[in-house]
């Protein structure tokens, strides 16, 4: 079997990821936003007895690259050798997308182009003429529909011929690597020739009007925090059945497994470290943490798509600007939420060194979805009121809002003061690309993202989380004269715990949440079920029951949501940082600056706060 | 009459043609590849809600732009067809 490797390269938003995923079959995440792809992802397909190895680059302008991830995507098409670079192109934007085009074709590898999101093209009145395109350039012209699968076939086979022919194709008779204006007013001259203009399409008179709404002065904002609120509605909501499901059952399979434990008379060690220790942290886990992750993500992924995370950095910039950080680091902080590994791996997107690293300091500000479930669990206990009918769920989701906004609002004083302490101003920018609305692969995008998410904290939860129920059982049950380890260790943290209004057992639960924050409140129902009577935490009621034996207080609960938003980095996040930055120090400061603010603030919160 | 003025001070929906765009920074380069180039069609569509930045029309793309980072591009208008624009 004969065997290619085949490059992706083109504009942001073109739909790269999307080409790279219906000739692979594999999925890449996808987004209607620059920047989404930060990083080269590799795939196979097979077509007609040949093995093509495909690699998305991530989306750039042009070839004199600015940012870290147009970097990646500049050394590929420069040093890495492959058989053909399929260059994707919006057809709606011929003449723009072809300055990139020639620049890539004056490298003089093989090439295709993918003329794609034909369809949206046509919607907006624009016909290309492919055969005087391909005339012009000298390769092949493809047109295709990603989303809908078209034009692939075409696309594969000529990828095919294009691989396997002999030689590379004829160049136009021009330098494109000397001269950046000659480059402009060539592709105006072919766009010209190839493009025509059919009707009046009404394709961006809908785009303009959504945008009315979603970015005007009077509404621009006020709908962003409504969308924001219905998010965090929808997921505390719609979390709560499969969680009060999950828990039943685990409780149910926990009784099940006790019985059976006694009935072959396993020693009471074991049984206590697999069923008490590591079986009751896993089923917390996945009970408690999973279902708001899988509803969040999936809905977060459809507004991704959509290509309304743009249209918020634009409605944000001017804080942004104000606190000398640059405008993107909205569509970073946001990415925060999701995980803030990705956060600060897509700081990339950001120029400029120094509001780069203010971006990747800040991130970890921002809730990511192993703290968002913390935030819900402690919001119903504490602030739901009884029962979870609807004005109830509302709260909820009300005061997660201010949270979200407080926490942004920290982040921006944060870099505000590091943008003071990182010395001279730069002034760098903001030029973003509002791309236009795509309405987004529903079911494919849900399904996708549920399951990824799935897995992954599935992955997470067996990785760290059953090691961490074991250590923490073994910590309660082994002990140092008088009292167990857990209790030396927490006796030891408490004074410490009680001035920043929280107790030892939770500063340790954040200690031992290190490497991934899941388990911080498994782990603090461990220590305190060593210390109380309770042995059943199917509901929030109980679990509230639980934590009132140990002390928690109105203000408990309040520290404790501000240790969830600021402490340090998991992890996984912690090891993103010391990568992008390259810098021990920086590293440690980003770790030290959230917990230092914590701290710091718990502290005057839990003396300010009457309970 | 033919005006030459800054990209800036271009009112929303305006229609010009862009004449010079400085090439000196970086940001410029990114504006420059982003299609806001010397000899094309450059509209005003809206403003952010904090009055900066504004999206503008080029090249069938919406590009934002803050006001301060447009000083460095140069327009140019038809100020009678504006007032007949007016006027109508």
């Amino acid at each position: 079997m004969k065997q290619f490797s085949v490059a992706l390269a083109g504009n942001p938003n073109v739909g790269k990821s999307t080409v790279f995923n219906a000739l692979t079959g594999l999925n890449q995440h996808t987004g209607n936003w620059t920047g989404k792809t930060v990083e080269g992802c590799a795939g196979v397909f097979s077509h007609k007895e040949a093995l093509f190895s495909v690699t998305d680059l991530p989306g750039t302008y042009s070839l004199s690259s600015f940012s870290r991830e147009e970097e990646v995507t500049r050394a590929y098409l420069l040093e890495k050798n492959f058989d053909c670079v399929v260059i994707v192109m919006d057809a709606g934007t011929l003449e723009r997308n072809l300055s990139l085009a020639l620049e890539v074709l004056s490298l003089g590898h093989k090439a295709v182009v993918c003329l794609n999101l034909y369809d949206e093209a046509r919607r907006k009145g624009l016909s290309v003429d492919t055969k005087q395109l391909s005339a012009q350039l000298g390769v092949p012209v493809v047109k295709t529909c990603a989303t809908k699968k078209q034009g692939l076939d075409d696309l594969k086979n000529t990828v095919l011929r294009v691989c396997t022919a002999e030689q590379a194709p004829s160049l136009p008779s021009f330098n494109c690597k000397t001269d950046a204006l000659l480059v402009q007013k060539i592709s105006r001259e072919i766009a010209l020739r190839c493009v025509t203009e059919t009707n009046e399409g009404n394709k961006t008179e809908r785009d303009r009007r959504l945008d009315k709404i979603l970015t005007s002065k009077a509404t621009g904002i006020p709908v962003m925090l409504l969308l924001c609120g219905l998010l965090f509605w929808i997921t505390a909501v719609g979390a709560n059945y499969p969680s009060e499901g999950l828990s039943a059952l685990f409780e149910m399979m926990k009784h099940e497994l006790s019985a059976l434990s006694e009935m072959l008379a396993v020693p009471k060690f074991l049984s206590g470290i697999i069923i008490d220790g590591v079986y009751t942290t896993l089923s917390w886990v996945v009970a408690v943490m999973l279902p708001p992750m899988a509803i969040f993500f999936p809905l977060f992924a459809l507004i991704e798509d959509s290509g309304y995370l743009p249209r918020i950095a634009f409605n944000l910039d001017r804080f942004y600007y104000k606190c000398g950080a640059h405008g993107k680091q909205s569509l970073t902080m946001m990415m925060g939420i999701g995980c803030n590994a990705c956060g600060v791996t897509g700081c990339r997107i950001i120029e400029s060194e120094k509001e780069r690293l203010i971006a990747v300091l800040t991130n970890n500000f921002m809730p990511c979805n192993g703290r968002l479930p913390i935030l819900i669990a402690i919001l119903m206990m504490y602030f739901a009121g009884s029962g979870f009918g609807l004005g109830s769920s509302l709260r909820v989701a009300a005061i997660l809002l201010m949270i979200l906004v407080f926490c942004v609002l920290f982040s921006l004083f944060v870099s505000k003061i590091l943008s003071l302490c990182l010395g001279k101003k730069v002034p760098s920018g903001f030029a973003l690309e509002l791309p236009p609305y795509r309405k987004p692969q529903v079911i494919k995008t849900v399904v996708r993202s549920f399951l990824d998410k799935t897995l992954a904290v599935l992955g997470r939860a067996v990785v760290v989380a059953a090691p961490a129920g074991a250590v923490i059982w073994l910590c309660a049950n082994l002990q140092i004269g008088e009292m167990s380890v857990l209790k030396h260790l927490t006796n030891a943290l408490d004074p410490f715990g009680r001035f920043i209004g929280l107790d030892g057992v939770i500063v340790m639960a954040f200690i031992l949440g290190f490497p991934a924050n899941e388990t911080v409140i498994p782990v603090m129902i461990m220590a305190y079920l060593a210390n109380g009577t309770l042995s059943d935490f199917a509901s929030y009621e109980e679990l509230l029951r639980l934590f009132t034996q140990n002390g928690w207080t109105l203000t408990t609960a309040v520290c404790m949501i501000i240790m969830t938003i600021m402490h340090f980095p998991c992890s996984t996040a912690c090891l993103t940082i010391k990568k992008e930055t390259s810098s021990l120090k920086w590293t440690l400061l980003s770790m030290a600056i959230p917990a230092v603010c914590g701290v710091a603030l718990c502290a005057v919160v839990s003396h300010i706060l009457p309970v | 009459m033919i005006k030459e003025i800054n990209l800036g001070e271009l009112p929303l929906g305006k229609t010009a043609i862009v004449t010079d765009i400085k090439n000196d920074t970086l940001l410029m380069k990114r504006i420059i590849n982003l299609g806001v180039t010397k000899g094309a069609e450059i509209t005003p569509l809206f403003r952010a809600p904090f009055g900066d930045p504004t999206a503008y029309a080029v090249k069938g793309c919406v590009v934002a732009l803050r006001k301060s980072d447009c000083a460095g591009i140069l327009v140019m208008i038809n100020e009678t067809e504006e007032n007949s624009h007016e006027a109508i």
